[in-house]
């Protein structure tokens, strides 16, 4: 009970405060403006938060994301534009309401439920990781080793662009990893006699680069219509939410439920969340035949599918170190930063830091409701702010945060490299969040890999002895061979 | 950016991996244990596979395609212009922001894109300026990042 006092005098500081307030309102913004997502609103946080304590620095990115996936949906319901792309599965189904003189109703849904969702989200964040962080307590590197690899591989088969894409983005992402002297034999590899290269390529220049600069690129080339409203005056939008809870229960927890578990899954975000939730409340809903045609229900579940998912990316992410989403493999840099290293081990050693972050969740989700409603209001005004405009000073701000972290203009370097990285393969085809998590889950990979190896003396029978290791083996190994053995049953099947 | 169909995008895979296969072959063996070459050159095979296979599925799908498409904004000289010119100028300040200083390099990267982005130059200047220092005050003197001066260095506060 001692850390959780500790906890809530931690958040309750009117600096850490200030912090979530500030984080509220730029996560807002970031997200109501069409092509700047969640994921690059938490990179550009990151050169921030390097100067806070580990609460505020925490409490800036968690507030700022749940903000931008919510306020990406008031562009998608206004203009048919996703602010950002967890908005995208139901952005045609919102503006079609807002067509039909359905704003208000909309735009509150989407508040609400996305409050909703983020509150069951956080909800089983804290009942789910201490219970998990228990078990964990009892691993190995063995468990640790198919862990990772688990998590990776379903990294490969959400990805949204194929298994193949999705490998190939992966084994880039590891090959990063494997840059600098941070190997078990301490040896230079892929360094190129550059100092700055001997303790690896850091993570911030490399994920600004990755998801802030390739915006800015496409941003530039792209021949973008100006943005026009198709509503700029709004009345009361909470009015008949109340009814709209009462209408779609189970909608709404079917939606918060699925999005923490998709959440969880590393690799799979918001976006991927909203998709799923979207298609399965057209599949059971009883009215299918309304939906694209304006109708809420599809916008309720999954509004509240994509909040609660971000909740659910934190699971694996503070409990094994491994990240649910891009957000989180950001987040987990920064969590490392500043010596809250993610792993079962935190919940004991910083409760106070563990529980105060889960305070947080909790004061992102109800704040949201005032914010929400504020940056509804102003919307008008928002999209007064030049993109034109924005955009260099997004790129000067970048540029400084990439210096920041180690004072070296290297990480400038580096920045511009992934940047065009980011742009190569997303207009190619690959998605780049497997990048991500191979480039922070490599050296997790390799380190549990060959310490299990001199464990075991080198006997590769020893990564399946012990049940859980074993158990996650099997796991692995059924989903590697799951489309091998499903496509030749497909080709046997003769057709009907 | 530029579009390339599978043939070539396998063939960038097997040269990433063959060239990562080559370096990791030059790394020592660790007697007893995996040594510094096991995970790159796992990933390298990972990339020669998946190279050879993203070749097959092109030239099993039978679809004649151009083997690049060039981005359309290469016809359009502001847009070309604009990416030129944030590739120039990063690269610039990443070798020379130490001599020339962050204040110089951090006005001509905003009003240089601003100009490029349509917007008047005056504006762009004033914008470059105002930007530049309010950055410069909030990481040098807020958040005591050591931003080089430069050329400015007799400024330094």
């Amino acid at each position: 009970m001692d850390a959780v006092a500790t906890a809530f005098g931690l958040v309750f500081d009117p600096y850490v405060l200030a912090v979530i307030l500030g984080a509220g309102l730029f996560g807002l913004f970031v997200g109501a403006i069409p092509g700047l997502t969640a994921t690059m609103a938490t990179a550009l946080l990151v050169p921030v938060t390097f100067f806070m304590p580990p609460v505020p620095a925490v409490a800036a990115i968690v507030t700022a994301t749940a903000m931008a996936i919510f306020s990406g949906d008031i562009p998608g319901a206004l203009m048919r534009i996703p602010g950002t792309p967890a908005s995208a599965a139901y952005a045609d189904e919102a503006y079609a309401m807002t067509r039909n003189g359905q704003a208000e109703t909309v735009l509150g849904a989407g508040l609400v439920f996305s409050v909703i969702g983020g509150l069951v989200g956080t909800t089983i964040l804290v009942l789910a990781a201490p219970s998990l962080a228990e078990v964990a307590l009892k691993f190995s590197s063995f468990e640790y080793f198919w862990l990772v690899l688990l998590g990776l591989t379903c990294a490969i088969f959400i990805s949204t662009d194929g298994v193949l894409r999705g490998f190939v983005s992966l084994l880039i992402g590891l090959l990063i990893a494997t840059v600098g002297m941070e190997n078990p034999a301490a040896y230079p590899r892929f360094t190129f006699d550059r100092p700055e290269l001997a303790g690896g390529i850091t993570l911030i220049p490399m994920l600004v680069g990755l998801f802030a600069v390739s915006e800015i690129f496409r941003f530039v080339v792209a021949d973008a219509p100006p943005l026009k409203l198709a509503q700029d005056r709004f009345g009361r939008i909470f009015r008949g939410q109340g009814r709209l809870i009462r209408q779609y229960p189970w909608q709404t927890v079917r939606g918060s439920l699925l999005g923490t578990a998709v959440g969880a899954l590393p690799g799979a975000g918001a976006d991927i969340a909203a998709w799923i939730s979207y298609a399965l409340s057209k599949k059971l809903s009883k009215t299918p035949e309304k939906f694209g045609t304006g109708h809420v229900e599809g916008v309720i579940e999954s509004g509240a599918a994509n909040n609660s998912a971000l909740s659910g990316a934190w699971i694996p992410a503070l409990v094994f170190g491994i990240p649910g989403d891009s957000i989180t493999a950001i987040a987990i840099g920064v969590l490392y930063l500043k010596n809250m290293n993610p792993g079962p081990t935190i919940f004991l050693e910083n409760p106070q830091n563990i529980y105060a972050v889960f305070i947080v969740f909790f004061i992102a989700q109800l704040l949201m409701l005032p914010l929400g409603w504020f940056a509804i209001k102003t919307y008008k005004q928002v999209l007064k702010v030049p993109r034109n405009v924005l955009m260099p000073l997004i790129l000067l701000f970048c540029m400084v945060g990439a210096f920041a972290i180690n004072n070296s203009v290297f990480d400038i370097g580096v920045m511009l490299a992934f940047g065009l990285l980011g742009w190569f393969l997303e207009a190619n085809r690959f998605p780049v969040a497997p990048v991500i998590l191979g480039a922070v889950l490599g050296h997790m990979l390799e380190e549990n890999f060959v310490n299990s190896m001199i464990k075991a003396d080198g006997q590769w029978l020893a990564f399946f002895e012990r049940p859980i290791a074993g158990g996650l083996a099997v796991v692995t190994m059924v989903l590697w061979l799951a489309p091998i053995v499903l496509r030749r049953a497909g080709r046997r099947t003769p057709p009907v | 950016m530029w579009r390339f169909h599978d043939g070539v995008l396998g063939g960038l895979a097997i040269a990433a991996g063959a060239a990562v296969l080559t370096v990791a072959r030059g790394f020592p063996e660790m007697p007893g244990e995996p040594g510094p070459a096991l995970f790159p050159a796992l990933a390298a095979i990972g990339l020669l596979v998946c190279g050879a296979l993203l070749v097959v599925t092109h030239w099993r799908s039978g679809v004649s395609e151009d083997w690049m498409q060039a981005p359309d904004w290469l016809r359009r000289p502001r847009a070309a212009s604009a990416v030129a010119f944030i590739v120039a100028a990063l690269a610039f300040c990443s070798g020379s922001m130490e001599i020339v200083g962050f204040l110089p390099c951090a006005v001509v990267l905003v009003t240089g894109l601003l100009a490029l982005l349509k917007v008047r130059w005056p504006v762009a200047v004033a914008v470059g300026v105002v930007s530049a220092l309010m950055v410069h005050t909030i990481f040098y003197a807020g958040l005591r990042v050591a931003l080089p001066w430069g050329l400015l260095e007799r400024f330094a506060w």
